[in-house]
């Protein structure tokens, strides 16, 4: 337990670089969703 | 036109970003005198990668790199194989000489110097540079060769033969990579005695699993750092076939990688150890390595073998979390286009990490080389550390001035980033081939730019949080 605390505190600087990763992760990950809505109304039209 | 002046201007944009006064950048001076904070490095490099992507997808519309000619330059004389076999097996033998011979401290013996910094590192940035370098001089090949020759003027039969199991592959040299990185960034024992013993060791395996599986069979799929000096070799202008060396353009002997068992892990063992590296040497690890050496201590474990099994779990974790963030970006890709099957998808894209495993090692490893690496001219003089001076340089010192931490910190960006936009052509370039559109073909790059902008926001990271 100790040592799976130690992933509590991440120093605030990985967040930071990982900020355009997160915000590209978020875009794709919505873009493809959308994709599916999409494909999945045309499907049902 | 307007687009690609357009794209030329953003490709410029983003890279002043990256590298804003970098003209200035001369004199001693060091990284904490950045202009700006290292993070902000991080995000320009992910603005590079995300405009070189834009451009890939307006400016490369058919796959360029798959099936590449290769133009023949000149034919290699008969004689200089066996010339390099000789200079590799003298090199061993120097090697093991000064590690069995020599003074048990390493900073004053040939054999740590050598291995770890012009074999491990220099041999990569000569492999990327000339092709596959350590083929040529590899001292174990050498001397099978030989042997093979001198059987056959002898008129014996060679060994029994036996298949070399398809489902090992690579996997051998995946163990060789992640066994040498846990002995160079963990093993608390490494002195040149070791280090020569295990290279003897390594050898004799090397000829024995070369008699059994065939010498040409083993060495391209067994022998870790042929195979590991190979992977860096296909991203070279130059190869060699058929004793005629050929010109390629750079890039183009990486999609013709062939993905074997073994061959993703390979990939994932070469970036998770050069990771390690850099993560070991950080403030998380430095939190992190004493609880997880207490509680192998309190297994029951001695002081060393503890200090030894936390790098190992660190070490397999940091292979095993890129081998995880490669199949997210697969996983992702495989809900775009025809649904090809993410096995499929992640052996169809793996060569793509090789730019990234070269980005990384060059990145990690530049301040040793261009520092440590100096140490060669006093030792060679000096191989055994007992005050000789073979060749007159005995007293030559390491200069510490030749670049300053602001000039290496440059060096590892601009590795990070060319590495990374290596990665999206090859990427780009596959899946051009492989999607019958080139609108799912783009789309499913999205992933791959994910990917490869977390590995570039992680290498600087690292790099970023040992310089504190």
């Amino acid at each position: 337990m100790i040592v799976l605390a130690h992933f509590g505190h991440w120093y605030v600087s990985l967040p930071v670089f990982l900020g355009p990763v997160a915000a590209l992760f978020a875009w794709v990950y919505v873009g493809d969703w959308l994709e599916k809505r999409k494909g999945g109304r045309r499907d049902r039209d | 036109m307007r687009r690609r002046t357009a794209v030329a201007v953003a490709l410029a944009t983003a890279a002043a970003a990256v590298w804003p006064d970098v003209a200035s950048a001369h004199g001693l001076v060091g990284r904490a005198d950045l202009p700006i904070p290292s993070w902000l490095f991080g995000w320009g490099a992910s603005i590079v990668l995300i405009v070189s992507f834009v451009a890939l997808a307006t400016l490369w519309p058919q796959p360029r790199l798959e099936q590449a000619v290769e133009r023949p330059w000149f034919r290699i004389p008969a004689w200089v194989d066996p010339i390099c076999g000789l200079i590799g097996v003298a090199l061993f033998g120097v090697v093991v000489y000064s590690g069995l011979e020599g003074t048990s401290e390493a900073m004053n013996n040939f054999a740590s110097n050598f291995i770890f910094v012009e074999f491990w590192v220099g041999l990569v940035i000569l492999s990327v540079l000339f092709g596959d370098v350590f083929r040529a001089f590899n001292p174990w090949l050498a001397v099978g060769r030989a042997l093979r020759w001198a059987a056959a003027r002898a008129g014996l039969s060679s060994p029994v033969r036996r298949d070399y199991p398809a489902w090992l592959g690579r996997w051998p040299a995946v163990a060789t990579i992640i066994g040498f990185a846990w002995l160079e960034l963990v093993y608390t024992q490494k002195t040149p005695q070791t280090l020569a013993w295990l290279c003897i060791g390594y050898a004799v395996v090397q000829l024995l699993a070369m008699a059994a599986f065939g010498i040409e069979r083993w060495v391209d799929n067994g022998d870790g750092f042929t195979v590991y000096f190979n992977l860096f070799s296909r991203l070279s202008p130059l190869i060699r076939r058929d004793g005629v060396l050929h010109l390629r353009p750079p890039l183009a002997g990486v999609p013709s990688m062939p993905m074997v068992p073994g061959s993703i892990g390979l990939l994932c063992a070469a970036i998770g150890s050069t990771t390690f590296d850099g993560f070991s040497n950080g403030p998380v690890w430095a939190s992190l390595n004493p609880d997880l050496q207490s509680l192998f201590k309190d297994l029951g474990s001695s002081t060393n073998v503890a200090i030894e099994l936390a790098g190992a779990v660190g070490l397999l974790g940091c292979v095993a979390a890129v081998g995880l963030f490669y199949r997210l970006g697969v996983r992702g890709m495989q809900t775009v286009g025809e649904g090809y099957p993410s096995t499929e998808l992640a052996r169809r894209f793996a060569h793509t990490l090789v730019p990234i495993a070269f980005a990384y090692a060059l990145a990690h490893y530049f301040s040793l080389l261009i520092y440590n690496g100096q140490a060669v001219a006093s030792l060679v003089s000096d191989p055994l550390g007992d005050g000789s001076n073979i060749f007159g340089t005995a007293s030559a010192h390491i200069d510490y001035g030749v670049i300053s931490g602001k000039g290496i910190w440059y060096v590892q960006v601009a590795a990070l980033v060319v590495g990374h936009v290596s990665g999206l052509i090859l990427a780009h370039d596959r899946a051009l081939s492989l999607y019958k559109r080139v609108r799912d073909a783009t789309r499913s790059q999205y992933w791959m730019l994910v990917v490869m902008v977390g590995f570039t926001s992680l290498g600087l990271w690292l790099l970023s949080a040992v310089r504190q």
